[in-house]
């Protein structure tokens, strides 16, 4: 189920209006809510769920091993049992295929190594990170195992954040429950809040920009003009934040609803004055698992430059294969961790000089110079292959001319999108206050409204899609 | 005390906030729906905008069809309705009238969905033409199930809670309120008042539904459509072919929801007393090669078993005998300007004429 389709809508409110009725028993509700993630995960492969239930299994059992056993190695061997049980199924389902097809590749001698039949499950990267957070806290002590199964699979499997994140800590999630969930009037009013701005950012903004230039100019760059081209790179950027932070933000205004704080996700990651400011601010539920379970275990900052460079780099590397099972993953998250390495080298020469320049025009200068590069990498990203990166690279630099051909309420969603991004904070907060203070039948008219202009440009966005049939 | 009265006032304060948000969005959302329905729009589907005013110029005609043609593009163009009108014509007395429902993207479920909610009341056919083919039974394909959820699910659910609620409610006006609640406001903005949607209209009314490559695929409008075998085809065909194995053929089934959505068809032709002809589209040699082994013979067992349990006409024009050459079609499979004008003659003669004969 999608979070901007109907049955989406028609779920949530069921789960919505049940939750209300069971919200005074925990345990049935826990119970309930368990089950509406699983039938939500379900919705897209019923098979696979029992991967989801077998990591959910290891890693409660693995972790209160981890916690009673006092002896230094087997904690260590029990660790190393989930690393490599969550890990292992990670490997096989998401990257199996890559893996061979490289194979087949470099070393044809070999033949030809059967591929598996497999399907990527939805959200495995998600899930497997955050069951993988529990038991590393309780191996490094940090926290302690839930007592009830229940919870713990709760915090797996919970529905909102299942597919997309933000990844939530055992740390962040766990304390929430066994307590009687305190849901205010405005904490109702901000989870529609989130929930409204959420499909604007994702059907207004993202599938828009998709549809309208960035699948066509990445689909055959080598037919478009260098301003198009350009324009399609910028939609682009503000297509996946839409996309992305739009689900986000859908996500966490459905836990609000629920009675669950998920962390923020986003935090206008295009106003970044450089890349490691940028990483603070885009995907910071990964960006901080990055941090906390691999860059800083690999040892950080502590064991000298040339240390730190290569640990920055290696952790963003992998961060790139995360997110899936391509060379242009690998190399854009190489990129960033080139990037990174030269930014932190740069801010240790620079510093006292004007490596952080107050005035806002200087700001303002290095977040548009951060957004070309940042833009640079999700050409990257972006592009199919690499013969699509180059062709666009070309492009950009005039390989197939000048010419402009992008329909003008592109443009006007394009800046739209960078308006509202680049709007500061407290615009954000005044919006979200004025919302606060609506009252329900204005509230829900803004919501059909949003939810009518959303399918009006879903149907209107759609290409005549004639000759793929 | 007073934390747990707070508590207490919180909680209902949250609970009554969110379910006063729903109440007010359950009755806006009937709100404009009925005002969608009042206005007379193309109310029903999140389809493309092209689509639905293809429905609301099928629903304009003041006094209905007698054959209406079903499946997806490759019907769409293949199908003539002007050609069947005159083809009919020569042999029945008076005129007999052919529209093209045919959906691009169109599969099965949801020419369920257009016969059961379009194929109703004064825009009830005499006969429909259901044009299948083995992608659109395929449950399984990733492409397909996109456009599903944009046709026919989401609504498929509410479609079915309305049907329940409404067969509960004692009155007529109330069942027809509850009707009215499934539609929703965008089908305001796919009015067809501004001029470019009324040029569609036009364009649907005047061709009957019947797809023109060249207008719809706006790009080729300069060069003539490749001949098959020619560098541009095979290049064209190889283009296609990896999407087609990937996400039209992928992991072929013909699923649950196929066979009921078919069941479902021949159940609602028999109510509503319409004709139902199936027929199976021609299709290429290169295309015919993307098939594995077994899969469209799967959906040719489906197919001319359920046909003939339920004594149904079947007509392929896909197999050997019926076969039309490659150079028909501009396309892997999708019939070209001539291809199409002989295969609505072969349509309107063999399966139409006969209905129309005995109807006499």
């Amino acid at each position: 189920m999608l979070f901007n389709s109907g049955e989406f809508a028609v779920f949530l409110i069921v789960v919505l209006l049940l939750d209300m009725i069971l919200r005074n028993r925990l345990q049935p509700r826990y119970a309930f809510l368990l089950a509406a993630s699983y039938f939500f995960y379900s919705c897209w492969n019923a098979n696979y769920l029992l991967l989801l239930i077998f990591s959910t299994v290891l890693d409660f059992t693995l972790g209160r091993l981890i916690h009673l056993e006092q002896r230094k190695s087997l904690r260590k061997l029990y660790l190393l049992l989930s690393l490599s049980g969550n890990l292992g199924v990670l490997g096989v389902f998401k990257y199996g295929n890559f893996f061979i097809d490289n194979i087949t590749e470099t070393l044809p001698f070999l033949g030809d190594i059967p591929r598996l039949e497999v399907l990527l499950p939805v959200g495995i990267s998600f899930y497997t990170f955050q069951t993988l957070s529990y038991t590393i806290d309780i191996y490094r002590r940090k926290l302690e195992p839930h007592d009830s199964f229940l919870g713990f699979a709760l915090f797996v499997s919970f529905f909102p954040q299942l597919v997309a994140g933000p990844i939530v800590r055992a740390s962040q999630f766990l304390p929430q429950l066994g307590k009687m969930p305190v849901i205010t009037s405005a904490d109702a009013s901000h989870g529609f809040f989130l929930i409204a701005r959420g499909l604007f950012k994702k059907v207004i903004i993202a599938d828009y920009l998709a549809i309208h230039i960035v699948d066509q100019v990445f689909s055959a760059p080598g037919a478009y003009g260098s301003p198009t081209i350009l324009i399609a790179v910028y939609a682009y950027a503000f297509q996946i934040y839409g996309d992305f932070s739009g689900y986000s933000d859908i996500a966490i205004g459905c836990g609000r609803l629920l009675g669950f704080k998920l962390p923020k996700n986003f935090d206008s990651p295009y106003v970044a004055t450089d890349l490691r400011d940028f990483w603070r601010r885009w995907h910071i539920s990964l960006s901080s698992w990055l941090r906390d379970y691999l860059y800083i275990p690999l040892g950080g900052s502590k064991r000298g430059q040339r240390a730190t460079y290569i640990n920055l780099t290696l952790t963003m590397l992998l961060g790139g294969l995360w997110h899936g099972a391509g060379w242009t993953f690998i190399l854009w998250g190489l990129f960033h961790g080139v990037i990174l390495a030269v930014t932190r080298m740069a801010q240790r020469a620079g510093a006292g000089s004007c490596a952080r320049d107050p005035s806002k025009t200087g700001r303002v200068l290095r977040a548009l110079a951060n957004f070309q590069v940042v833009c640079l990498g999700w050409i990257l990203f972006r592009s199919p292959d690499f013969e699509t990166f180059v062709s666009m690279l070309a492009g950009l630099g005039g390989a197939n001319g000048w010419a402009l051909d992008v329909e003008p309420f592109v443009i006007v969603v394009l800046l739209v999108a960078a308006a509202t991004h680049m709007m500061p904070n407290r615009f954000n907060h005044n919006l979200a206050l004025l919302w606060n203070k609506l009252p329900a039948p204005a509230m829900a008219a803004a919501l059909i409204v949003l939810i009518g202009v959303c399918s009006f440009i879903c149907a209107a966005a759609r290409p005549f899609i004639y000759f793929q049939f | 005390m007073t934390i747990s009265a707070d508590r207490r006032d919180s909680r209902t304060n949250q609970v009554n906030k969110t379910l006063w948000v729903l109440f007010w969005g359950v009755v806006f959302l009937a709100l404009s729906s009925w005002i969608a329905t009042q206005t007379g729009l193309a109310w029903w589907q999140p389809v493309t905008c092209d689509q639905s005013l293809k429905i609301h110029a099928y629903r304009a005609a003041p006094s209905g069809y007698n054959v209406v043609v079903m499946g997806s593009s490759r019907a769409e163009l293949g199908v003539n309705p002007l050609v069947v009108e005159k083809e009919l014509s020569r042999q029945a007395e008076g005129s007999l009238t052919c529209f093209n429902l045919s959906q691009s993207a169109g599969q099965i479920r949801t020419d369920h969905v257009i016969f059961r909610e379009v194929l109703r009341g004064q825009s009830t056919p005499d006969v429909v033409v259901l044009c299948t083919e083995a992608r659109g039974f395929n449950s399984m394909s990733r492409r397909t199930s996109e456009y599903v959820k944009h046709y026919a699910q989401p609504w498929d659910i509410l479609v079915e809670i309305r049907d329940i609620a409404a067969a509960g409610c004692l009155s007529d006006a109330a069942s027809s309120f509850i009707r009215s609640i499934s539609c929703v406001v965008q089908y305001l903005t796919q009015s067809p008042r501004t001029q470019k949607s009324k040029n569609h209209v036009l364009f649907w009314e005047l061709s009957k539904g019947h797809g023109d490559p060249f207008r719809m695929n706006e790009g080729d409008q300069s060069k003539p459509a490749p001949t098959p075998g020619s560098r541009r085809w095979k290049a064209k065909f190889e283009k296609r072919k990896s999407f087609v194995r990937d996400n039209l053929l992928n992991d072929f089934e013909i699923g649950r929801a196929s066979r009921r959505a078919f069941e479902k068809i021949i159940e609602i032709s028999r109510e509503r007393k319409i004709e139902l002809v199936v027929v199976n589209m021609p299709l290429t040699t290169d295309y015919m090669s993307l098939f594995e082994p077994g899969e469209y013979s799967q959906y040719m067992s489906y197919i001319t078993k359920t046909c003939d349990r339920e004594k149904i006409p079947f007509f392929d024009y896909n197999a050997y005998e019926q076969h039309l050459p490659d150079s028909l079609f501009y396309d892997p499979d999708h019939l070209g300007p001539k291809g199409s004008i002989l295969f609505s003659r072969r349509i309107a003669r063999d399966a139409l004429k006969p209905i129309f004969r005995n109807a006499q």
